[in-house]
């Protein structure tokens, strides 16, 4: 796509990841296109792009047009299933990624719902993808240092206090993105584009630095 | 893992079995679902079940809500920039329900059926020929009824039940693990909050304070009654005499 803003309603809104980017430009693109073509539009690394539409390709949403080819190759493609905004999330052989789902839907709940327990979390979850007490209980610490959720009611019976009910904070929904527990040890929101909360090990469990 | 237990609950599997027929129904039959019923009655708890079942966008509306801010809502919902223009932001609404083939939960839809945000949701149904769920009060099929153009596009009127044995069962059970209650003490229960999901929880997080204080396993009515607590019924307790 030429210069200039891409149609308002093609576009998701917070902040977006490299496949979210190329997603879109498939989506504005009304010709047919080479993987070559989508990475000079989206500015990223050639095998980066290849990568997803070769995905893309083998979920179905991607098809070649066989009667044009370039002389050095390169297919020419098109988009032949649009499914909306989201970029399809989708493993390389094209099936679909699960992982995410689980945090999508405990972020939703709590939305839903306001004020639940891990296990009744991890319930309404596994609606979704199955999902342990344990991991629902390690989302709600995480957006507990945050100061996304509050906990009440402590209970004093129960292994460290997992009987407690955890309640949403007023104005703390800030989009249906979940807070992602990043892998070192950072809590990001990707509805906001900022990471929201570093974990300084060895420290106070409870305390850190909420940015 | 547990998953039964919440599914188990009545008007969770009536939900989630109306939105199942919806999202596999036959081209060309309407797609709108009512669920109405007194609240407490754990209509929440089932939308958000089965928001998670089917990756639902949820939204959930208030008294003040107009035409546009209904819209904004169900754009944010769905991480989509909001169009200059309402009819814009309709296009963007249904563009986006009909391509990703997944439904819209409106929760509180009470609020809306009174006023002319209503038409939004009829614009938005005709417009995406998707999954939409309304859920609200007992007064949602009076309201609907008037607004004939939504009314003729329900699929299936899902009334929420009061709570019955086996879902205070599974609610005590869930809640409490540790605890065994009677059930001549959950049917008294009840009956004294007619069969109101949330008040029921209320009461079992009584019991099982009382249970805890003196030390009981397991408690029936007898025992309850010999305690002389009377049930939380959400009546404020009358003055008492001199």
């Amino acid at each position: 796509m030429a210069g200039g803003r891409r149609p308002i309603n093609l576009e998701m809104n917070g902040l977006k990841d490299n496949r979210q980017r190329i997603w879109e430009v498939l989506r504005a693109e009304k010709r047919d296109f080479t993987v070559q073509h989508v990475a000079w539009s989206v500015d990223l690394d050639l095998e980066t792009v290849r990568y997803y539409i070769n995905a893309l390709k083998r979920a179905g949403y991607i098809e070649t047009v066989r009667a044009r080819s370039l002389r050095g190759g390169e297919q020419f493609l098109r988009l032949i299933k649009d499914c909306g905004v989201e970029a399809p999330q989708i493993t390389r052989k094209g099936t679909t990624r699960v992982s995410g789902l689980g945090t999508e839907a405990m972020w939703r709940t709590l939305r839903i719902l306001g004020e639940i327990s891990a296990e009744e979390l991890a319930e309404q979850a596994s609606a979704s993808v199955p999902t342990t007490p344990k991991t629902a209980y390690a989302y709600l610490l995480w957006l507990q240092r945050a100061g996304y959720v509050t906990a009440v009611g402590q209970s004093k019976s129960g292994p460290k206090g997992k009987c407690a009910r955890y309640r949403l904070l007023p104005g703390k929904y800030t989009g249906p993105k979940p807070p992602m527990v990043q892998r070192n040890g950072q809590l990001f929101d990707a509805n906001l584009g900022e990471v929201v909360y570093i974990h300084l090990p060895k420290a106070n469990p409870m305390e850190g630095a909420c940015v | 893992m547990s998953v039964t237990k919440i599914v188990a609950l009545t008007n969770v599997g009536l939900l989630t079995s109306a939105i199942e027929r919806a999202q596999s129904r036959p081209l060309g039959l309407p797609g709108l679902i009512a669920m109405y019923g007194p609240s407490g009655l754990g209509k929440s708890v089932g939308a958000a079940w089965a928001a998670n079942r089917y990756r639902a966008y949820y939204v959930e509306c208030r008294d003040t809500w107009t035409k546009k801010a209904f819209l904004m809502a169900v754009l944010r919902e769905m991480a989509i920039t909001p169009g200059r223009s309402m009819s814009e932001m309709v296009d963007q609404v249904a563009e986006q329900l009909s391509r990703s083939g997944r439904p819209l939960i409106v929760d509180d839809v009470q609020y809306l059926l009174d006023k002319s945000v209503a038409n939004i949701i009829t614009d938005i149904y005709n417009a995406s020929q998707g999954t939409l769920v309304l859920i609200g009060e007992e007064r949602v099929p009076a309201s609907l009824a008037k607004l004939e153009r939504l009314h003729n596009r329900v699929l299936e009127w899902v009334p929420a039940q009061p709570a019955t044995l086996e879902d205070m069962q599974t609610l005590a059970r869930s809640s409490y693990p540790e605890l065994v209650l009677s059930d001549d003490l959950l049917e008294d229960l009840r009956t004294a909050v007619r069969g109101c999901l949330r008040r029921v929880a209320v009461n079992l997080y009584r019991i099982q304070g009382e249970a805890e204080a003196i030390g009981l396993q397991a408690v029936n009515l007898a025992q309850w009654k010999q305690l002389g607590r009377a049930w939380f019924t959400g009546e404020a307790p009358a003055r008492k005499r001199a």
